[in-house]
Parts: C-alpha cells; sequence; structure tokens
C-alpha cells in the first residue's frame, strides 16, 4: 500500500482507513460472547417486555394470538387496566370484581403506608442501633453484635407464623398498618449494612466532637447522619422495595379478612383479584395488576438512581 | 470556667471505699488537690488495657503552664496511649492526673477543658472550614453578662445614624459584588456592632423608602429617626424599671441587692462566633478558604483547620497527637514552625506527640522521650541531646545517631576491640567507682525486697527498675518478651501480680537479678566491656583539628562520602561497627581513600552495659 500513495498527506490517509479497518475487525471470541449474552439478556427482559405489551392489549387479543405481542392482532388497549382499576366488566366474560374504587384507593395508601413509613421508622431504629454498636464502648458490644448478626441465617418466613400469633394475640389484625410495619423493625440486614458503612467513618471525628462537649444525640444527627446519608438511602430504598412488594406477610395478616378489604396492601388486593379471575383466560388482566404494582418502585427508582450507584459504590455493599 | 460546683479536697482521706465513691459521687466527680503544684501533673500513671497488655508503666510528668512538652518515641512506646489518657478517650488503669490542679481521672474528656488536633485532622467532610472552625463554639455555654440587647441595639443604631458614610455602607451591604454574606452582617462587622443593631436599622431605614432612592432621602428622614430609637430607648427602659429591673449604664441587668452585674450562662451568639472564627483564621492565615469544603483544601491547609478548630475554644491544654505526620516533608517543615508561631502568639499549654525526634528537638521546650512504656528521659531538647541518660535515649535523639563502639574499662582508660586506646583521667574513673557503687547498692536492695516479700509484692518504681535493667541487658531481643507485664484481672487490689506476669518468674527474677549484681561487682573491681558513644559531629579529621581534648587519631576507609552542602557525611567501617562522622565540606575527603579522625574527648558519651545507662563524670 506505501507504495500506492503519492504524498504524505495520502499516506496518512490511508494509514488511519486501515486503523479504522483494523478496528473493525471484531475476533471471534468476542463475537461468540457477544451471542450468548444477547441471549441471556432476552431471556431476562423477555418477561418484562411481555407483561407491559400484554397487559395493553385486549383480552381477547392476548388469548387468540399470542404470538403477536408487539404487533397487537387489533391494536392496543387500556381494556385490562379499566378491569383491575375501575372493576369493569368486559362484554364477554360477565365477571364482577367485587372491588370498588375505594378499596384500591384504601389498597395503595396502605402499600405506601407500610412502605414508607415502615422504611422511616426502621432507619431510625437500624441507624441508632449501628451508632451504638459503633461507637459506643459498651461491654460485650462485639459478642451482642455477633449474635444479632447470626439471626440473619434465620429466613423471614420461618418467623412469619410467630409474628403472625403474636399480632393476632394483640388484636391488630383489625388495625391498619401496626401490624405489617411493627415486625420488620427488628431487620438485621439494614443495621448491619448500615454499621459496616459507620465503621468506615474515622472515629476521630466522633472522638473530636465528644471532646468538644457534644452528646451522642447530637453527634449522631450533626456528624454521623450527614456522612452517612448515603447508605440510610440505600437502606430506605431497600426497604421501601420491600414492603411494597411483600405478599407473603400482609396476605397472613389481612388476607382472611375478605369482609374488610380496605386493611389489604396492593400486593393483597392484585394476588386475590387475580386469584378470583382465574389468570389462564385473564392473562391481561393479571399481567395489568403487575405494572400497576412495579410503577411506584419504578418511580422512586428513577428518582433516586444516581444517589443509588454513588451510595452502593460508597457502601461497598452488592445486593 | 463552667464548674461552679464544690470540690472535694483532693488531701481528704476516707477509710472506707464506699465512702469514698460516695463522696466522689455527690461531688460529680470534681477532686481538686492545692499540693499539686504544676498546671498539668500526671503521676504514676499506668494504662493496662483489657486484653492485658500494658502499653504505659509509671509515668511520672509535671507540665507548666505555657509549656511546650513533647513526646516522643519510636511506634508503640505508648505515647499516643498517654495523650489519649490525658484526653480522656482512653481509661486511666492506676495514677493520678490533675489538669488545673483537679484531678481529672474520672472526668469525662469533655469537663477536662482540652482541645485535641488529630492525625487524620478530624474535620468533618460535610461542614465548610467555617463550620468546621465553629463547631467547638456551638454547643458549650459560656459566662456572660446579662445585657438587655434590645436597649444596646437601640443606643449602638443612634450611634451608626451618626456616621458619616452609613448610605455608603448600605448600599455596598446590598452590593453582591462587595458583600458576600446578609447586608447585616457586612454593616456589623464593618461598625463592630450587634447583628441586631444592624438588623434594626436597615429594617427601619428600608421602611422609610427604597433602596435606590435612599441616597436622595436619607437626609430627610435621619433626623425622624433619631427621634424615634430615641423614644423607643426611653420607652423600653422606663418599661424595664416599671417591672423592677436595675441596669447600668451600659444596659446591663444588675442584682438588685448587691448592685453587682448578674452573669449567666449561654450559648455564644452567630455573632460571636464568627467574630472568634475570623480571628482563629486570621492567626492561620485561612481567610480565603472560610467557605470552602475540607476536600477542597491541601494537606497544609486542612492541618490549619484542625488547628484554627483546637485555638478558637481557648482550651487550658491543646494536645496534637502527630499532626505534621500526614504532610509531605516540605510541609512538614513549614507547619514545624508555624504551630511553634502559634503557640508563642497564643501561649497555651501543649502536649504534643512524634515520633520524629527532628520535630522533638526543633519545637519543644522539654522533651519526654519514652520507650515500650517507660519515660527515659524527660528534659529540654538541649539536656536530652547533651547528656542522654542511657542508650535508648542516645541513639533515638539525634540524626545521623549516635555512634556506639563496644570497648573495654580499665582503670580510667577505654580500649576499643582495635587496640585504640582512650584516657579519660582521675575524674571519670572516680565517676565509674561511683556509679558501679551506686548500681550494687541498689540491686542488693532489689534482692532484698524480692526476698523479705514472699507474696511477690514489689511496688511499682521498684519493678521499673528491674525491668528497665532487663530491658537493656546485652540481649535486647530476650528482654523484649519478658517486659511486657500482664495484668491479672482476679486480683484487682494489685496492679502487678507477679505469677500472673508473663515470663515473670520470681526464681527467674531473682537470679537475673543476682547475675546483674555479680556483674556489678565485677564491673566496680576490674577490667569490663563498656560501650563507648560519640556523636558524628564530634569526630574530626585529625589534621583539621587541634583542640586540646582531641583523643589519638584511627585510621578509617571511608565507603561513601555523603556531600550535604556544607558538611560531608563519611561512613565507613570502624571496629565492626557502621560509624558515621560529620565533617566540613572543605576538607579533601574521598570514599576508599583512608583518613585519620579523632575524637573530642569531653564529648564522648561512657555507657553502662549491663544498664544501658550513662556513666556521668560531672555528678
Amino acid at each position: 500500500m506505501e507504495t500506492n500513495c503519492q504524498t504524505v498527506e495520502n499516506c496518512k490517509q490511508l494509514n488511519k482507513r486501515n486503523e479504522k479497518n483494523l478496528h473493525l475487525k471484531y475476533p471471534a471470541s468476542k463475537i461468540v460472547s457477544f451471542i450468548i449474552l444477547t441471549i441471556f439478556c432476552i431471556i431476562w427482559i423477555a418477561p418484562f417486555i411481555l407483561l407491559v405489551t400484554v397487559s395493553l392489549r385486549s383480552q381477547y387479543d392476548a388469548m387468540y394470538y399470542p404470538e403477536q405481542f408487539l404487533y397487537p392482532h387489533s391494536g392496543y388497549s387500556l381494556e385490562s387496566y379499566k378491569v383491575i382499576l375501575f372493576g369493569e366488566t368486559t362484554g364477554e366474560q360477565h365477571i364482577t370484581t367485587g372491588v370498588d374504587y375505594v378499596n384500591l384507593l384504601c389498597w395503595v395508601l396502605n402499600s405506601c403506608g407500610s412502605a414508607i413509613g415502615g422504611t422511616i421508622l426502621y432507619l431510625i431504629v437500624a441507624s441508632l442501633t449501628a451508632y451504638a454498636f459503633t461507637f459506643l464502648e459498651v461491654k460485650g458490644r462485639n459478642i451482642l453484635f455477633a449474635i444479632i448478626v447470626a439471626s440473619m441465617v434465620v429466613p423471614g418466613a420461618a418467623t412469619t407464623i410467630g409474628n403472625q400469633t403474636t399480632i393476632f394475640g394483640l388484636g391488630w389484625q383489625k388495625v391498619p398498618l401496626i401490624g405489617l410495619i411493627l415486625p420488620g423493625l427488628g431487620g438485621v440486614y439494614g443495621m448491619y449494612l448500615i454499621k459496616t458503612f459507620f465503621g468506615s467513618i474515622p472515629k476521630d471525628l466522633v472522638e473530636s466532637a465528644r471532646m468538644d462537649g457534644y452528646s451522642n444525640l447530637k453527634i449522631f444527627t450533626k456528624i454521623i447522619l450527614p456522612l452517612g446519608k448515603t447508605v440510610i438511602f440505600v437502606q430506605g430504598l431497600f426497604g421501601f422495595m420491600g414492603g411494597w412488594n411483600d405478599l407473603i406477610w400482609p396476605q397472613m395478616l389481612y388476607g382472611a379478612n375478605v369482609n374488610n378489604k380496605n386493611l389489604w396492601t396492593l400486593q393483597v388486593g392484585m394476588a386475590y383479584m387475580l386469584g378470583k379471575y382465574r389468570t389462564g383466560n385473564q392473562i391481561g388482566v393479571s399481567l395489568a395488576g403487575g405494572v400497576v404494582c412495579i410503577i411506584p418502585v419504578l418511580i422512586v427508582y428513577l428518582l433516586a438512581a444516581n444517589k443509588i450507584v454513588e451510595g452502593m459504590a460508597s457502601a461497598g455493599v452488592k445486593r | 470556667m463552667e464548674n461552679n460546683e464544690q470540690f472535694l479536697d483532693g488531701n481528704l482521706v476516707v477509710d472506707d471505699e464506699k465512702v469514698a465513691r460516695q463522696l466522689l459521687k455527690e461531688h460529680n466527680y470534681k477532686v481538686s488537690n492545692g499540693e499539686v503544684d504544676s498546671f498539668v501533673s500526671l503521676k504514676g500513671i499506668n494504662k493496662v488495657y483489657p486484653n492485658g497488655v500494658q502499653a504505659v508503666f509509671d509515668f511520672n510528668l509535671e507540665i507548666n503552664k505555657n509549656d511546650f512538652i513533647v513526646l516522643v518515641g519510636p511506634s508503640g512506646c505508648g505515647k499516643s496511649t498517654t495523650l489519649r489518657m490525658v484526653a480522656g478517650l482512653e481509661d486511666i488503669s492506676s495514677g493520678y492526673l490533675y489538669i488545673d490542679k483537679v484531678l481529672s481521672n474520672y472526668l469525662p474528656s469533655k469537663s477536662r477543658d482540652i482541645s485535641m488536633v488529630f492525625q487524620s485532622y478530624a474535620l468533618y467532610p460535610q461542614m465548610s472550614v467555617y463550620d468546621n472552625i465553629a463547631f467547638p463554639l456551638r454547643i458549650r455555654k459560656y459566662d456572660k453578662k446579662k445585657y438587655d440587647y434590645k436597649c444596646v441595639s437601640y443606643k449602638e443604631v443612634l450611634k451608626l445614624l451618626t456616621e458619616e458614610d452609613l448610605v455608603d455602607s448600605i448600599f455596598k451591604s446590598f452590593d453582591k459584588t462587595v458583600n458576600f454574606g446578609k447586608p447585616y452582617q457586612y454593616i456589623a462587622t464593618k461598625y463592630n456592632c450587634l447583628d441586631l443593631s444592624a438588623k434594626t436599622l436597615l429594617k427601619a431605614v428600608l421602611k422609610k423608602t427604597k433602596l435606590q432612592f435612599l441616597a436622595d432621602e436619607f437626609k430627610n428622614f435621619k433626623d425622624e429617626l433619631v427621634n424615634e430609637f430615641e423614644a423607643l430607648l426611653a420607652t423600653r427602659l422606663e418599661a424595664l424599671q416599671n417591672k423592677g429591673n436595675i441596669l447600668n449604664d451600659e444596659y446591663v441587668y444588675l442584682d438588685k441587692e448587691t448592685n453587682e452585674e448578674i452573669h449567666i450562662k449561654a450559648k455564644l451568639t452567630e455573632q460571636e462566633i464568627r467574630n472568634k472564627v475570623f480571628e482563629a483564621a486570621t492567626i492561620l492565615d485561612l481567610g480565603p478558604y472560610l467557605d470552602r469544603l475540607p476536600k477542597e483544601l491541601s494537606g497544609g491547609q486542612m492541618q490549619r483547620v484542625a488547628l484554627g478548630r483546637a485555638i478558637v475554644r481557648n482550651a487550658k491544654v491543646f494536645l496534637m497527637d502527630e499532626p505534621l505526620s500526614n504532610l509531605d516533608a516540605k510541609l512538614r517543615v513549614m507547619m514545624r514552625s508555624e504551630i511553634v508561631r502559634i503557640h508563642e502568639q497564643i501561649g497555651a499549654t501543649t502536649i504534643y506527640v512524634t515520633h520524629d525526634q527532628t520535630e522533638a528537638m526543633t519545637m519543644a521546650t522539654r522533651i519526654v522521650v519514652m520507650s515500650k512504656g517507660w519515660v527515659q528521659q524527660v528534659g529540654t531538647p538541649k539536656e536530652v541531646y547533651s547528656k542522654p541518660n542511657n542508650l535508648f535515649v542516645a541513639k533515638f535523639i539525634g540524626s545521623p545517631a549516635m555512634n556506639i563502639f563496644d570497648g573495654t574499662y580499665d582503670n580510667g582508660y577505654v580500649t576499643l576491640e582495635d587496640g585504640f586506646k582512650v584516657n579519660f583521667g582521675v575524674k571519670f574513673a572516680r565517676a565509674h567507682e561511683r556509679f558501679y557503687t551506686k548500681k550494687v547498692e541498689e540491686t542488693t536492695r532489689l534482692l532484698e525486697l524480692l526476698d523479705t516479700d514472699s507474696e511477690g509484692e514489689v511496688t511499682r518504681t521498684e519493678l521499673s527498675k528491674i525491668f528497665s535493667a532487663k530491658s537493656y541487658a546485652k540481649n535486647e531481643k530476650e528482654a523484649k518478651d519478658i517486659d511486657v507485664l500482664t495484668y491479672s484481672k482476679k486480683k484487682k487490689k494489685k496492679i502487678f501480680v507477679k505469677k500472673a506476669a508473663k515470663g515473670f518468674d520470681l526464681e527467674e527474677t531473682r537470679n537475673s537479678l543476682m547475675e546483674m549484681l555479680e556483674q556489678y561487682k565485677s564491673a566496680l573491681n576490674g577490667k569490663h566491656t563498656i560501650k563507648l558513644g560519640i556523636r558524628p559531629e564530634n569526630i574530626h579529621v585529625e589534621t583539621a583539628y587541634n583542640e586540646k581534648d582531641a583523643t589519638k587519631a584511627f585510621e578509617i576507609e571511608p565507603s561513601v562520602v555523603e556531600l550535604l552542602g556544607g558538611e560531608y557525611l563519611i561512613h565507613a567501617t570502624y571496629n565492626n561497627v557502621e560509624m558515621i562522622a560529620k565533617v566540613p565540606a572543605t576538607l579533601d575527603v574521598k570514599a576508599h581513600k583512608p583518613v585519620n579522625l579523632v575524637m573530642s574527648k569531653s564529648l564522648i558519651h561512657l555507657f553502662d552495659e549491663i544498664s544501658g545507662e550513662r556513666i556521668d563524670i560531672d555528678e
């Protein structure tokens, strides 16, 4: 090639082109890995695409032309959402949901209450615990914390029966929210996460403030909280998602109480409605329910995406 | 002073422990001792960690006001632990700590009125420099006169109205290019008045007219304003008098019966904090950085902020824990003189911890050299340098370090291995005899103590002697394991319990003491080995040194010759010891070219090999 080029300029251009060509040549290994990754990606993303598209199709359409999920036979429709949100019956199926608009509003509020309220209360409990275990000199502190951490081994589902017995014994299954929030406040994971982060805050900061005459509460609010806000934010988000998506516990608590549906959370309500519809032929409705449940969490996540990445990086914890 | 409560007399002796505890609690753990002379006093302080390791042994130190004490020693020698005990961050296992004649063992660190600069600076990353410096001021309550601030502010407004350039200042205060703070802050700072006065004035002026018409109209309503404020002041005074309050001319509330000014405890106002922070910032040259965050500062600036936070509170004692160790070499030298300057300026009593002997030498008024938890020597930098107590101090202080040779002592003569002989004369022979007689006596007494005390209880001071002796014994490696005492939790009354002590065997101790006694005795009577120490700068090239106290010359072959500007450092091996000599660079010295050196006899230090202590001629 070099023989062909007449001027220096030409030569440069030719070289550049060559470089470019080299760059475009992917080695076989890269192509293979790309294909494998793409397949996995499709496998993982497909349910989500299905969830959204099918929920936007009419029920007839979804049942009889399931393969046309991107270009529906009879176009997109909000039919399923009408059923799930407002209880409107479709002409063919003749079903009534037994759920009215007031119920739905209550469910959303309950979900919000348990997710947000529970999260805030838990953050208070967990961060104070973490502070105490990190910065207060107490005899046997480490042993106590080891025991607490060890209790993480016990799966949450294993203690739900006990919790249910307690709450029912107190009669709180008839009271909104308290039963939803209270058992979760003893959760260990958040304490552990926050404590790990607090542990990375130099002790000098606390000692210095203590020497200046600040009390523990002041040190906590003025120094530790501002420094640890990222991890608290991350834990808050986990807590919110956990609270919002939880189904087992709310169902054990309020699910049996069909007469007072106002106590239910959104998840319980959705599960109830889906069960009632025999999801086999009402696939659109059930998926619309899924979308409804996802939306709030998605909004929160999108709003907080930056903070989460930052927080996870600084907390050094993956989940 | 924050505490007006009654102090317990430190000399009070109570038989019952319970009563003593009760008394302490009643007085809020505040004990004062009039017999303590110095400002800060540490008496027989020991620190035993819960895991049984003892970090500090029998620490005694008297610190006067305005002293700059430097604790220096290799890492792990207990100097930081000592400092943290003074700060109240670590418990004191035994001994007494007096700060300003108040027993402070049981006081929480916030009641000790000390401020500390940490090695990591401990700046709060989320706060600006200003807030960082102001942080210690925001919590404490200070003793203040009880002013009636409304009256004061009216009076000040009246004074402000007489200022000629007031209109101009008001304009400037609103001009964002001139004043970055709030308008009232600008006026309050400029005319040195209360924030409240400036606020009141601005409010009143702007009520009369808008800012853009102010220049023209100010004259018109100025008199009106004066009258208004005079009326306000009069009404306020009358109202206060009607309520039965008495105020003096400065508008300070007076006590109704004694007619004395009433003092109250209150937090500082934001304005007072601002003034103090600005003052500290001026001392430290931090003015331009006040609104920055710590992460936007360089290491030296961060260091200065940390200092600022310490000095802004005017604490009784400053503690500094290796504050310069995170800086680069050049900055360290700069900050060193800076800290000395600040110390002179504010005259605060300072305890400074470092492992760098240069810092200690340059900054201290007195140095405390520590090793393995024991204080080795306390003295001015000069004393420590020219009269080191023992081998450790001799090696540790001074750079390059002192050359130590093995020699043999015989009747006033010291002979090195290669036959190099120095005559120290009769005077030294006498000092030598004195030294070893004393040692023999001491050791005999210790042995007696060991024997009479079947339980094995030896007082701390005695023990300290045994162990300091042991740690300088010939084989230092062995001694390392032995000189860590352990603390028996079962017998809490005795700090040292010999049976539980690791490596502390009664029989073994007795044997080693007997051995020592034998060695001392033989040293007293005849030939014995001795350590000869000479500082590099006291070794000279023979041809260039004509003083009387020169020893005989000895020949060495320099392996390396380093030029340090004005001086050569000659490295050579002499008597199997890597030695260094410091000679002027004007001389002709080259590597691998043999050269004849002499020592200044009067500046040679001789150390007993058994205990490591220096044999002092002048004693």
